[in-house]
């Protein structure tokens, strides 16, 4: 009975002492792991910050120019302002859709149903700078875009 | 009964001792049992141990010491980098390697030179021959070498060559605005412009510094620049342009001017920073200051002056350049840019009032800026009655440029003072100052425009946009007194859009030389003013800035207009 006890008491000391082994190893794997993913972080960063420097330098204006006359034997022309984006005429879009949709049998056939209705509209011209008026189509148009309550049966 | 009690006794005395000394051994055995057993734990943790040490954490531990002290190196931080308002980097720190030699551990200098030669190009031969010979134990050979420099020197297997990190300042934009970005030296400490002026918080590294600068407008700028100075073959061109609504710099530096990269190499005119540190005369510009009080007192635009012939003062006479001999009302004396008419405002203000005006639009102090090199105003030690006529036209009195972009913005912005700024500014930074009357900068932007449609400044104008701006040449002073002939300060300054503008742009070019195309002309109208008006060309591309009049947009002016006529037809009468 003695050395049983004696031998579990042996056993679990063991056991115990391995399981602590066991756990500082890990915990200083995971550590030693941590430092390393840390240093991995800062190489990596101090890469971006070359890679950033060198993005910064190779998109420098004075870079882009030198670039572009080397790429533009007789260089480019000057641009002139002539309008934002957001002033261009929309371009021709379908709202409609190109065939009637199938009215389930449930629907009430002259219920009215909200589509879009496109009209065709000549811009304010006198808004526009004189450069702008001549290079503006003479037909161009503007599209307007607005719901309105129509019945599918007409 | 004797033998038998003999026996008896003997057998039993046997015993006694047998059983005595079975105890003992059984305690001391048990002893060295737990003993041993005690050492065998105790061997086998030490085992462990130096297993775990050894074999399991070796490598660990190896490991460890090297990232711990990459880490230890990495803690402290780098200096902070700067950066447009667009988010462009101006100023980066990168760890770099540089190449040291302990010469008294070196076998052979000749063959380690020859090979560093092929590594290295242009190491300077004979110091570096002296430095790998010198026997000391530390030597700079390169600094900054590229990482396959070292993997190349590291091949070379030279045990007395080592390598060491340090970091350096990189301006991947070049020179592109180098007089405000400033530079360091070699341990990172600001020595001029941003650099300098925020050293501390650029050192703590924790937040980049973003200014109000645009590279694009910038290099628009730089590109007119170069071309003006090199057209009128000028011996210096500056340039700003700025926010009027909110006194951000958008652009701003002067020719000739340095690569921050190799400050080491730039000569002292290079270095030197006329936007702000440098002050001169600059001339008729100061005439919007002098016509804007004369406004702001109560004056109307029908005010006449008599610049029929020229202004005595003292021993001096004040002469107008584009002489149009008549009285001129007000927009007449500015669009004609008449000194006697500036000068006949000045003596109606009176010196007082003057220097007042001119204090408040911090023309008579250094100025508060985001970099430390500004320069001090020269104004006259005694101010006498002439200077506050010459005053009134820009003459006896120095200011840098960018104290003139500050107070045109303030003359022609909502008339409070406008302090111009490079690095976004806190509310608390905020303070309003009032110069002048609404009225009165309403006013002046009227004749700012109207100087650009029927007056000295119609080079400037850029189709489509409402540009107003006024011209500049003064006569440089001469070493040995008095005014130069030929040596003249060109200047014109652009406001955009006239009606409620925004933007402001500067350009003052130090000694131009006409040439055939101006018909030997080298004034502001001539020199400075085309060049503002390809940079709101460039701006307004770049900005995406719609064009909205025409031309011959009068619109704007036309009640100026009236007073003009009427001069006409006065000076017809007379």
């Amino acid at each position: 009975m003695k050395y049983v006890i004696c031998l579990c008491v042996w056993m679990v000391t063991f056991a115990v002492g391995g399981a602590l082994f066991w756990a500082s190893n890990q915990a200083q794997t995971a550590a030693s792991y941590n430092t390393e993913l840390a240093t991995e972080i800062k190489q990596h960063q101090e890469k971006m910050t070359i890679l950033s420097a060198e993005w910064h330098y190779l998109n420098s204006p004075a870079y882009l120019e030198r670039l572009t006359l080397a790429a533009f034997q007789e260089g480019t022309d000057t641009p002139v302002m002539l309008a934002q984006t957001a002033d261009l005429p929309e371009p021709d879009v379908v709202l409609l859709p190109v065939r009637k949709p199938e009215v389930p049998e449930s629907f009430e056939k002259d219920a009215p149903v909200l589509v879009a209705e496109v009209k065709k509209v000549q811009p304010d011209r006198s808004k526009f700078h004189p450069q702008q008026r001549a290079v503006l189509p003479s037909q161009n148009t503007q599209r307007e875009f607005t719901m309105v309550l129509a019945n599918w049966t007409q | 009964m004797t033998e038998t009690f003999e026996t008896e006794d003997i057998k039993s005395l046997s015993s006694q001792i047998r059983g005595e000394k079975s105890s003992i051994f059984d305690l001391a055995r048990g002893r060295l049992s737990v003993l041993a057993t005690v050492f065998i734990i105790l061997y086998i943790v030490v085992a462990a141990r130096v297993v775990d040490l050894s074999v399991m954490q070796g490598t660990l531990l190896q490991i460890k010491e090297t990232q711990t002290a990459e880490i230890k190196e990495a803690s402290v931080p780098l200096r902070a980098d700067i950066y447009d308002r667009n988010g462009f980097m101006l100023a980066t720190t990168l760890k770099t390697k540089s190449l040291f030699v302990n010469a008294s551990v070196i076998q052979n200098p000749q063959a380690v030179l020859k090979e560093l030669n092929k590594i290295i190009p242009g190491l300077p031969q004979e110091k570096t021959l002296h430095l790998l010979s010198s026997g000391r134990q530390f030597d700079w050979i390169a600094r900054d070498i590229t990482p396959e420099q070292q993997q190349a020197v590291m091949m070379m297997g030279e045990p007395a060559l080592g390598f060491k990190d340090e970091v350096r300042r990189i301006y991947p934009q070049g020179d592109l605005v180098s007089h405000l970005l400033g530079y360091t030296d070699i341990d990172e400490k600001g020595l001029a412009g941003l650099e300098r002026a925020y050293n501390d918080e650029l050192n703590e590294g924790a937040v980049p510094l973003y200014t109000t600068l645009d590279i694009r407008l910038q290099h628009a700028m730089n590109k007119e620049l170069a071309k003006t100075m090199k057209e009128f073959k000028a011996k210096s061109a500056t340039g700003v342009i700025m926010n009027i609504k909110t006194g951000e710099l958008l652009a701003g530096g002067s020719y000739p001017r340095f690569d921050p990269n190799k400050a080491s190499e730039a000569s002292n005119n290079q270095l030197f920073n006329r936007l702000t540190l440098g002050v001169y005369e600059l001339g008729s510009v100061f005439k919007i200051f002098s016509t804007a009080a004369l406004l702001n007192e109560g004056a109307s635009m029908g005010q006449r002056f008599d610049a029929t012939k020229p202004l005595k003062a003292g021993r001096f006479m004040i002469r107008d350049y584009h002489a149009e001999k008549r009285v001129m009302s007000v927009p007449e004396v500015f669009m004609h840019s008449s000194n006697i008419g500036s000068a006949l405002m000045g003596q109606e203000l009176g010196a007082e009032r003057l220097k007042e005006y001119y204090r408040k639009l911090g023309l008579m102090d250094k100025p508060e800026f985001d970099i430390l090199e500004t320069g001090k105003p020269i104004i006259p030690g005694v101010w006498r009655d002439v200077n506050t006529l010459t005053a009134s036209y820009g003459h006896g009195i120095a200011v840098s440029p960018l104290h003139l972009a500050a107070a045109v913005a303030t003359a022609v912005g909502d008339g409070t003072f406008v302090r111009p700024h490079l690095v976004a500014k806190t509310e608390e930074q905020n303070i309003v100052t009032r110069v002048f009357s609404e009225d009165t900068a309403i006013n002046m932007r009227k004749l700012l425009r109207l100087n650009a449609l029927e007056g000295t400044g119609k080079k400037a104008l850029v189709p489509g946009y409402s540009v107003g701006g006024k011209t500049g040449t003064a006569d440089k002073p001469d070493a040995g007194g008095g005014y130069s002939g030929d040596k003249k300060i060109s200047s014109f300054v652009s406001i955009f859009p006239s009606e409620d503008p925004e933007y402001l742009v500067l350009v003052v070019v130090d000694e131009p030389v006409g040439n055939e195309r101006t018909y030997g002309y080298a004034t502001g109208g001539w020199v400075a003013a085309p060049a503002t008006g390809r940079i709101v060309e460039h701006m307004v591309r770049i900005l995406g800035i719609k064009p909205g009049i025409s031309d011959d947009d009068t619109q704007f002016v036309a009640p100026l207009l009236k007073y003009v006529e009427e001069d006409d037809k006065l000076a017809r009468v007379n």
